[in-house]
């Protein structure tokens, strides 16, 4: 590990002044901007609306725009925390302190920034969760789309929240079931279970996931401190940003491969799908109840027709090898395979059988399907 | 010294080029119009279903006389093959003298909810096989089945090896459980019954998630900020727009099939173990006969090497070759060096076994 005592002697001071000179500077400039505010992001978002996109363009690249312009801003933000995070830096330098701890502790920070910050965003804010790395936050968004109740509420609840949560309300879900509805009241309540079991899934889930930040962090640090040795420099923003993300899919790749993330991830699965599939018996009894037909009878009838289907096809092949027998007469119904035979070549046969696929064709396109 | 020299004059300037690129390309895409995919001109032969078959128009006065199926997976679009003029596997093959058919599989809907495998392969894949025979007049063509597709390929060519004259397999997943198949590792502890008795059809957007969470960081991410650059000139943004259209453009699957698929495929590994049963048979790699060319991507994340080149062990044929495409999974098709090596290969080889 480099000693940023020993190293910040010297000509290090000397880099360390200028640069504290150079980071006052900007200090002065970002005093001028309102309170609370962020340059950047204010003057993208002034950029956006003087140059952005013409009142009803084409949706083609729109959703490619929304993501372009979602990480644009989290760069944004990126740059705003970092200046002032390397600002912080230039007054360790300057006190003679190894960088190593204050970085550390800086950029772990910005990491509960963006955290916190998540757990109120919504729409391009998500960018911003993107850039940490949440697979969950897209998970949540897929995954609303199944339930019965879209989004996740309980999304910003610490997980032992979500445990005691689950405690209490067990308890009351453990009250006998009374009465003429007794049995929906059961079923309600095992819903309820349900869902909490999803809940704490996906918070078990989470979790998990959240020690690829710090995974993360350790191997930025790690590469860091490599680079310090060999004397290289990151000058530039997207340099630095480019090393959080290499650190970020190591973190990541290392931690999904694990039997323990497979497992959460497959009980998060499940748990939204037993939800699910319980919300779905219970909308059963509505549609039965409205004369309605539900999901069982569509299973019902698509499996028998798919049955009935498959045994169409065999029928019109067995009658199609009939009907191209010698000495059969007629057209052939259906195409017929061609024969297998080692005594003819393949040559001599094939003018009969055009014809024939001309005739299967037109009988083909005759019954053009759903396409 | 610490290693981040950044000043802060520097990092002003630098966000606010990237804040120019930014709004610009945002216009880009803005006026970009519709993306349109497919280079190659092609004619319908023959339609079931959602199903489509085409046939590619040769580009030579005399194609080769057995054609050649390009069998895809259900999980992405088939026009991947035929991206764009220049990024197109299928003209390649034009190009090297093949007669070239390929199937759309479509989009399936809560219609197709009971398709299994019996039905896609004996069924859909017999049929098509079947038309082309008669079309072409030959006892046995060609197949070259792409990642899910090659799956399949190797199923239907071991069920009817009198029907197939020469097997391609590209970026095929054979062993399911190799170590580094994070999929098929996640993909075990999902409960697949449960999965598709309560959705119905598998949801395309529910893949892509999964596709996603493999490199997140990568491809929800930086994949977006690296944009910047590109977007400067239209013709470079059309081309991420294609890519991007086919990354995401993911149709629903058929319940049964996927269910089927899972277990037998992923989590049973029955291609290696021997137990995969299609309706009602059996599939034994060793009845594979017929020559086998496989090709893989040595740095294909989605289906890695060691689960393609388990294929060498369990196949029966003596006519097996096998080829390494320097790149990834996706790479194997749009990249400028598989334009030049893929189709290549696989013409030549083919000419070595069809004349």
């Amino acid at each position: 590990m480099a000693d940023g005592n020993e190293r910040d002697k010297g000509p290090g001071r000397d880099w360390a002044e200028a640069q504290r000179k150079y980071w006052d500077a900007w200090l002065e400039l970002s005093r001028q901007a309102p309170e609370g505010s962020q340059p950047w992001q204010q003057a993208l978002e002034g950029m956006l609306k003087f140059m952005g996109p013409p009142a009803g363009a084409g949706t083609t690249g729109s959703e490619v725009s929304d993501r372009l312009l979602e990480q644009g801003r989290a760069f944004f933000q990126f740059g705003d925390e970092m200046m002032g995070l390397l600002r912080r830096m230039q007054s360790a330098a300057q006190a003679g302190e190894a960088w190593q701890a204050r970085f550390g502790q800086g950029l772990e920070t910005l990491r509960e920034g963006f955290g916190k910050a998540g757990e109120q965003a919504a729409g391009a804010a998500q960018g911003a969760l993107a850039f940490w790395g949440l697979p969950l936050d897209t998970w949540r968004r897929v995954s609303s789309a199944f339930s019965t109740l879209p989004g996740d509420f309980l999304g910003g609840l610490k997980n032992e929240g979500v445990s005691h949560l689950h405690a209490g309300v067990e308890r009351s879900l453990s009250a006998p079931a009374l009465g003429y509805t007794r049995e929906w009241q059961e079923q309600a309540q095992h819903g309820a279970r349900l869902w909490l079991d999803y809940q704490k899934a996906q918070q078990d889930y989470a979790e998990l996931l959240g020690h690829v930040n710090s995974a993360a962090l350790e191997r930025l640090m790690a590469r860091l401190e490599k680079m310090a040795e060999a004397g290289e420099q990151v000058d530039n923003l997207r340099g630095v940003y480019d090393l959080w993300v290499d650190a970020s899919e190591e973190a990541y790749a290392e931690v999904v491969a694990t039997t323990g993330y497979a497992e959460r991830h497959g009980r998060m699965v499940n748990a939204l799908m037993a939800w699910k599939h319980h919300a779905q018996l219970m909308s059963e009894e509505f549609t039965t109840a409205a004369n309605l037909p539900g999901k069982r009878e569509m299973d019902t009838a698509h499996r028998r027709i798919q049955a009935l289907r498959r045994e169409v096809n065999e029928l019109r092949e067995t009658v199609a090898m009939l009907q191209a027998r010698p000495g059969a007469g007629g057209a052939p119904a259906e195409q017929p395979a061609v024969k297998s035979t080692r005594t003819r070549p393949a040559e001599k046969k094939a003018a009969p059988r055009r014809k024939g696929a001309a005739a299967a064709a037109r009988s083909t396109a005759s019954r053009k399907t759903d396409k | 010294m610490f290693p981040i020299t950044l000043r802060p004059d520097q990092m002003a300037k630098e966000l606010a080029e990237f804040g120019e690129k930014l709004t610009h390309g945002s216009r880009t895409l803005a006026g970009i119009g519709d993306i349109e995919v497919g280079a190659c001109a092609k004619e319908v032969v023959y339609q079931e279903d959602k199903l489509t078959l085409y046939r590619y128009q040769p580009r030579v006065k005399q194609p080769h006389p057995v054609p050649l199926l390009i069998v895809y997976a259900l999980v992405n679009r088939p026009y991947m093959t035929d991206l764009q003029e220049d990024r197109s596997l299928v003209r390649g093959l034009l190009d090297a003298g093949l007669d070239v058919y390929l199937i759309d599989w479509g989009y399936p809907d809560a219609a197709d909810r009971f398709l299994n495998l019996d039905d896609y392969i004996n069924g859909y894949i017999r049929r098509c096989v079947d038309r082309i025979r008669a079309r072409s007049a030959q006892e046995r063509i060609n197949l070259l089945g792409i990642c899910q597709g090659g799956a399949f390929s190797l199923c239907f060519s071991a069920l009817h090896p009198e029907r197939v004259r020469n097997l391609v397999t590209m970026v095929t997943p054979v062993d399911f459980h190799t170590p580094d198949n994070l999929l098929s590792h996640w993909v075990r502890q999902i409960d697949v019954d449960l999965l598709v008795d309560t959705l119905g059809n598998v949801p395309g957007e529910l893949l892509n998630w999964t596709f996603l969470t493999l490199k997140p960081f990568r491809l929800t991410g930086q994949k977006y900020v690296d944009l910047v650059n590109i977007l400067e000139k239209e013709e470079a943004a059309r081309n991420f727009l294609r890519m991007e259209k086919w990354i995401f453009d993911s149709p629903d699957q058929a319940g049964e099939a996927f269910r089927e698929f899972v277990k037998q495929f992923f989590q049973d590994n029955g291609l290696v173990k021997g137990t995969v049963e299609i309706g009602g048979r059996r599939v034994d790699l060793k009845d594979l006969s017929m020559p086998v060319f496989n090709v893989y991507a040595t740095q294909d994340h989605l289906v890695p090497p060691a689960s393609s080149l388990a294929m060498k062990s369990l196949v029966g044929t003596r006519d097996y070759s096998e080829f390494a495409f320097r790149g990834g999974h996706i790479g194997i098709y749009v990249s400028g060096r598989a334009q030049k090596e893929i189709p290549a290969a696989v013409a030549e080889w083919l000419n070595a076994r069809s004349g």
